[in-house]
């Protein structure tokens, strides 16, 4: 009976802790994902042609993961396309073309 | 069981699959050959850059995870990616070059200072302002690679004329002259060998010694020294008369301006009296000239007194122009003399 119970409880802690993971990455990947598309939004693709493909490449690589079952690297992998969109869309050269500096009428 | 299956598998495929030591290995050697290039990959190839990245990074994942014919494929499409950014990469013009001279700033010596490009040292990406560092800036330069001075445009002085003096003091630079006529010949309208400036009498040929102006009663020639009076006598007797004083003052004269001429004063006679008379009067006359000539300050060792009697007569004498002519005294230079 106690052998039982043992197992019971083991199967539950497994399969929590497998939907605790696939709950991780799939924020993780929304996030990511919204990231990037803010990105293309932006259209930033050409003026930063490098970040925007790897990050494209990282959550390519995270969905390939997801697909088959590596959820870690899956997570690891979204995070750093994550991490590259977040990038792109705080970099300086971005936030001084997105709000030029204009002409003080008056001549102040 | 299933490592086996696995090798087996990638017998008869060794280049398709990949075990996890040469992955790494491989991968490891592409991470190295963009680290190189990277910055010129980011300007020139970035998407190229990115796919190498990423399939680097799938290669290594499909390795971790014991799937060798996936890591292998992913390697394959890195090294593709690599491939391409290599050669999309290969103009300079692919790396930062803060000067814009063509030398990127990762070789550039000088990043912030554009190369003059002059062909002088331009691979160091520092501009040469003066190549030959004599002080006068290359742009103003005319010989940027030979040191000069800035009276010649950079170039080495130069002399022309061969004179000694260099062109840019040489008043007369293509025509040799004296270095106290700032490098100009001397005009010697006279042709006495005497310059014009020096030449007191410039327009008449004179003796170097008596700064270019012909002696009244005499002339130096290279063998004698020629005179146009006579030196008068007592008759009979070695006293010299003074009328000839005047001549013997410039024989002086001349002796002093030519203080290397040493002479030899040669007494003769006419034919009138005994040989031994005349040989001795002669000797006498000129022992008076040459004392005459000492107490003129001219040294003694520079003077011979000769008495050569009658027997070196110039002319007649049976006549008494003849027997005038005869009666002489001659100034002879001494071989050795200059």
């Amino acid at each position: 009976m106690a052998s039982r119970l043992r197992r019971w409880l083991m199967i539950g802690a497994l399969a929590g802790a497998a939907g605790c993971g696939t709950l991780r990455t799939s924020e993780v990947f929304g996030a990511a994902t919204d990231r990037l598309e803010a990105v293309r939004v932006a259209a930033l693709e050409d003026r930063e042609a490098y970040r925007v493909t790897l990050a494209q490449g990282f959550l390519d690589l995270a969905r390939e993961a997801r697909g088959r079952g590596d959820y870690d690297e899956a997570l690891r992998f979204a995070r750093r396309s994550l991490e590259v969109s977040e990038a792109v869309l705080h970099s300086p050269r971005r936030i001084l073309e997105a709000a030029p500096i204009e002409a003080v009428p008056g001549g102040r | 069981m299933r490592h086996l299956s696995a090798a087996i598998l990638c017998l008869p495929l060794v280049t398709a699959c990949l075990g996890p030591q040469e992955a790494a290995r491989r991968t490891t050697d592409l991470g190295k050959l963009l680290e190189d290039r990277r910055e010129a990959m980011e300007n020139c190839a970035p998407r190229s850059l990115a796919e190498a990245e990423v399939a680097i990074e799938a290669t290594r994942y499909h390795s971790r995870q014991g799937r060798p014919m996936e890591a292998s494929k992913a390697l394959d499409r890195a090294e593709a990616a690599v491939r391409s950014a290599w050669q999309q990469s290969q103009d300079n013009r692919c790396w930062k070059d803060q000067d814009g001279d063509g030398i990127p700033d990762r070789v550039d010596q000088c990043p912030a200072l554009a190369e003059d490009l002059d062909g002088f040292q331009d691979e160091d990406g520092c501009p040469d302002p003066d190549n030959d560092g004599d002080g006068v800036p290359d742009l103003r330069d005319d010989c940027p690679l030979e040191a000069g001075t800035a009276a010649f445009r950079g170039c080495p002085p130069k002399d022309s004329d061969g004179d000694g003096l260099n062109d840019d003091v040489d008043a007369c630079p293509n025509e040799p002259g004296s270095l106290v006529n700032r490098g100009c010949p001397y005009q010697d309208r006279d042709g006495d060998g005497v310059e014009d400036a020096s030449d007191q009498c410039p327009d008449v040929a004179g003796d170097p010694g008596n700064h270019g102006c012909p002696y009244q009663r005499i002339q130096v020639t290279e063998t004698q020294i020629e005179l146009k009076e006579k030196v008068f006598f007592k008759t009979g007797k070695a006293e010299i008369l003074p009328v000839s004083f005047p001549l013997l003052e410039e024989i002086a004269q001349a002796l002093r301006d030519h203080p290397a001429i040493r002479v030899r004063i040669e007494g003769h006679t006419d034919s009138v009296g005994s040989d031994r008379a005349n040989l001795r009067l002669s000797q006498a006359r000129a022992e008076s000239v040459r004392r005459f000539l000492i107490s003129r300050g001219v040294e003694a060792t520079r003077l011979v007194a000769v008495g050569r009697g009658e027997e070196v007569p110039l002319d007649d004498n049976s006549t008494e122009a003849g027997r005038a002519i005869n009666r002489r005294v001659e100034f002879h230079i001494l071989p050795g003399s200059p």
